[in-house]
């Protein structure tokens, strides 16, 4: 019978091995992801420039400044109808289309070339994105205030990404139509793992399209549903790029979202302890969500 | 229950067609079973009835009505698909009741037929499961259920024992046998196994690439195939097709020599003497005794028989069922010789019965 001292031993030889295949990856975590943000935190008691070594300790009155700072209220509301509205979009929209690609409806061709034509714009940079579409929303010599014009639309006619009530509206359209393709493809993948009998035999139980895409494309695609809810959240909390681009978060701040203000306050007022503020906010709100998430994920 | 014509059903995938022109009539009550092996059509056949899959050529008519065009829910039939096809997500009685709610049946008329079906199939105590709570067995039986609840005109079986173990299989075989006899239904059955074929069918159909081989009774195919591929295919083990030549011919009847195994064989069609023709002999119609020599190559010990492979004096393999109880070792080899008027022939060019 083998000593017990033997197997202890063989256990933490293996355990050691294992640790030492991890490490660079567990490294490479701790030196860009956890310290930085752990970092961030710290950096957020404090108000500086990037400029100067002076540091001052402020403890919490970043945190207090930021909840009376009106833009917070402002982006934070911005990153909320961002989210529902990708959420909305890019999970429940994408998922029909992705269902009625899928139902062989159409037939192949027109299939692929919709599939095609809807994956088509995630595939460009955000930039060129965000510049193509000020281009077509400029007023008057646009493409779509060209097209309200000529099809008697024009009270319509408007400065889209220059009017607070319509900017961020304009910004989040825009990366509706960049994403939604994508999200699409991956639901069409997702749709593929469900068994073609399932549909077959609700075929056969008289079930109607509708009723097939609830009863058996929905409960058959929901581990899909849930990942991409989170992803679409979280994109829509750290959005930047496109916002950036598009309006820089104007006009007067009503397109703000927090990933402009946090941008805003770092390289352009130089307060990088506010900057770390934001930056920490938007970090425990994703943190939360991805808790939630894997809560979800367990319970099923 | 309905009857059911099948009129020269074709199914063509662009140029290749898999069905190629079938004639099948089914009566009221009856439990055809679609025999063959895999590619020969069979599923793609059920698929047409089912209405899952157009038909290019032919009609199909369920009591008297014409169902080419007629969507799948409202042909009255119902199917049992060989991987169950659950909903996955429901419970067994809501998988029961699914197309009731569908029809927009009165709910306790809907609890009736499902508690009805449950206790034909022994299910009253899995209603509240889901699928992935339940072994093979039972979900086989709620599949069955599924169908049952409808009241269809027809039951469609596709390969539905194929997944489970080879008890199993033996018990829902019986299962399935009761379950017709109880609810008097029409039942077509697609299979792959001959053993299912023989045991559950009133009319078994042999189909091979896309055509009909042979139609008639378990026996009667068993006792009279038409032709060496069928002869070849209904039986376990199969059946030894043996290249033989006709020694003499007299009224129905020729005596044929297959490298040492003679034997009188009766015939509708006298083969022209010194022809070369094929002997079609089971293993189970060989006796050990005087005749041929057979050189054993290997052997199964069953229990109750003994299966014994080896080769004629010519090279050709023969196999041959013997007593459980029987010795090779003390017999140092084996000599056999076919039963009387059990042996079929089959032309050595067509495959054709004589």
């Amino acid at each position: 019978m083998p000593d017990r001292s033997d197997h202890t031993q063989a256990t933490l030889r293996q355990s050691l091995q294992g640790w030492l295949w991890v490490a660079p990856a567990l490294l490479f975590l701790v030196v860009f992801v956890y310290g930085p943000a752990l970092t961030n935190i710290r950096f957020s008691m404090f108000s500086f420039s990037a400029m100067s070594l002076d540091w001052d300790f402020v403890g919490l009155n970043n945190y207090l400044r930021l909840w009376n700072d009106p833009k917070f209220m402002t982006a934070l509301t911005n990153n909320a109808i961002y989210a529902a509205i990708s959420v909305t979009c890019q999970v429940g929209v994408a998922l029909v289309l992705a269902a009625v690609l899928e139902a062989r409806v159409f037939p192949n061709f027109s299939a692929n070339l919709f599939r095609t034509a809807l994956f088509l714009p995630s595939i460009l940079p955000v930039v060129v994105v965000g510049l193509v579409w000020q281009l077509l929303l400029t007023p008057t010599t646009g493409l779509i205030d060209q097209i309200l014009w000529e099809t008697g639309l024009a009270s319509w006619s408007r400065a889209w990404l220059g009017e607070p009530d319509t900017a961020i509206f304009a910004v989040i359209f825009v990366s509706q139509w960049q994403w939604t393709g994508y999200i699409m493809a991956l639901f069409m993948v997702a749709i593929r793992a469900v068994p073609r009998d399932l549909y077959e035999a609700m075929e056969i139980d008289g079930a109607s399209g509708v009723q097939q895409f609830w009863h058996i494309t929905v409960p058959g695609v929901r581990e899909t549903i849930l990942i991409v809810t989170i992803i679409t959240i979280l994109g829509s909390l750290k959005v930047f790029d496109i916002v950036w681009v598009m309006t820089a978060g104007g006009p007067n701040h009503s397109s703000e979202v927090l990933g402009t203000m946090m941008y805003r306050a770092a390289f352009r007022d130089d307060m990088i302890g506010y900057s770390s503020t934001i930056a920490t906010v938007i970090f425990f709100i994703a943190l939360t969500i991805g808790l939630v998430q894997i809560k979800l994920q367990k319970d099923r | 229950m309905a009857y059911m014509q099948i009129k020269g059903i074709a199914k063509r995938y662009g140029t290749y067609e898999a069905v190629r022109g079938i004639d099948i009539d089914i009566a009221e009550r009856e439990f055809v079973v679609i025999v063959g092996p895999s590619g020969c059509g069979k599923s793609t056949l059920l698929r047409m009835i089912a209405g899952l899959e157009t038909i290019s050529r032919g009609d199909l008519v369920i009591d008297g009505q014409r169902m080419n065009d007629v969507r799948p829910a409202d042909r009255g039939i119902a199917m049992v698909f060989q991987s169950y096809a659950l909903y996955p997500h429901k419970t067994v009685e809501q998988n029961m009741g699914f197309a009731l709610k569908v029809a927009k049946t009165p709910k306790d008329e809907a609890a009736r037929k499902i508690a009805r079906a449950a206790e034909i199939l022994q299910l009253g105590p899995l209603l509240k499961r889901l699928p992935k709570e339940l072994s093979g067995g039972q979900r086989q039986r709620v599949a069955i259920g599924r169908a049952i609840v409808r009241n269809p005109k027809v039951f469609l079986f596709d390969e539905p024992l194929s997944n489970l173990d080879a008890s199993l299989r033996l018990q829902m075989r019986i299962e399935l046998a009761q379950l017709h006899r109880e609810l008097q239904a029409t039942m077509v059955y697609v299979t792959h196994d001959q053993i299912e074929a023989m045991t559950l069918a009133d009319k078994i159909v042999v189909l091979r690439d896309g055509l009909v081989e042979q139609i008639g009774a378990p026996l009667e195919i068993y006792r009279r195939p038409a032709n060496t591929f069928v002869a070849g295919f209904i039986g376990s083990p199969k059946m030894n097709l043996l290249k033989a030549r006709v020694l003499g011919t007299e009224a129905g009847r020729a005596r044929v020599d297959a490298a040492g195994l003679v034997c009188d064989v009766a015939v509708d069609h006298l083969p022209a003497v010194g022809a070369e023709v094929t002997l079609g002999i089971r293993p189970e119609h060989l006796v050990a005794g005087l005749g041929a020599s057979v050189e054993v190559q290997a052997s199964e010990r069953l229990g109750g028989v003994t299966y014994a492979y080896g080769r004629l004096a010519d090279g050709q393999p023969v196999t041959v069922q013997l007593d459980g109880e029987h010795d090779f070792a003390a017999d140092g080899g084996l000599t056999v010789q076919p039963q009387p008027g059990r042996a079929h022939l089959f032309s050595g060019d067509s495959g054709l019965r004589l």
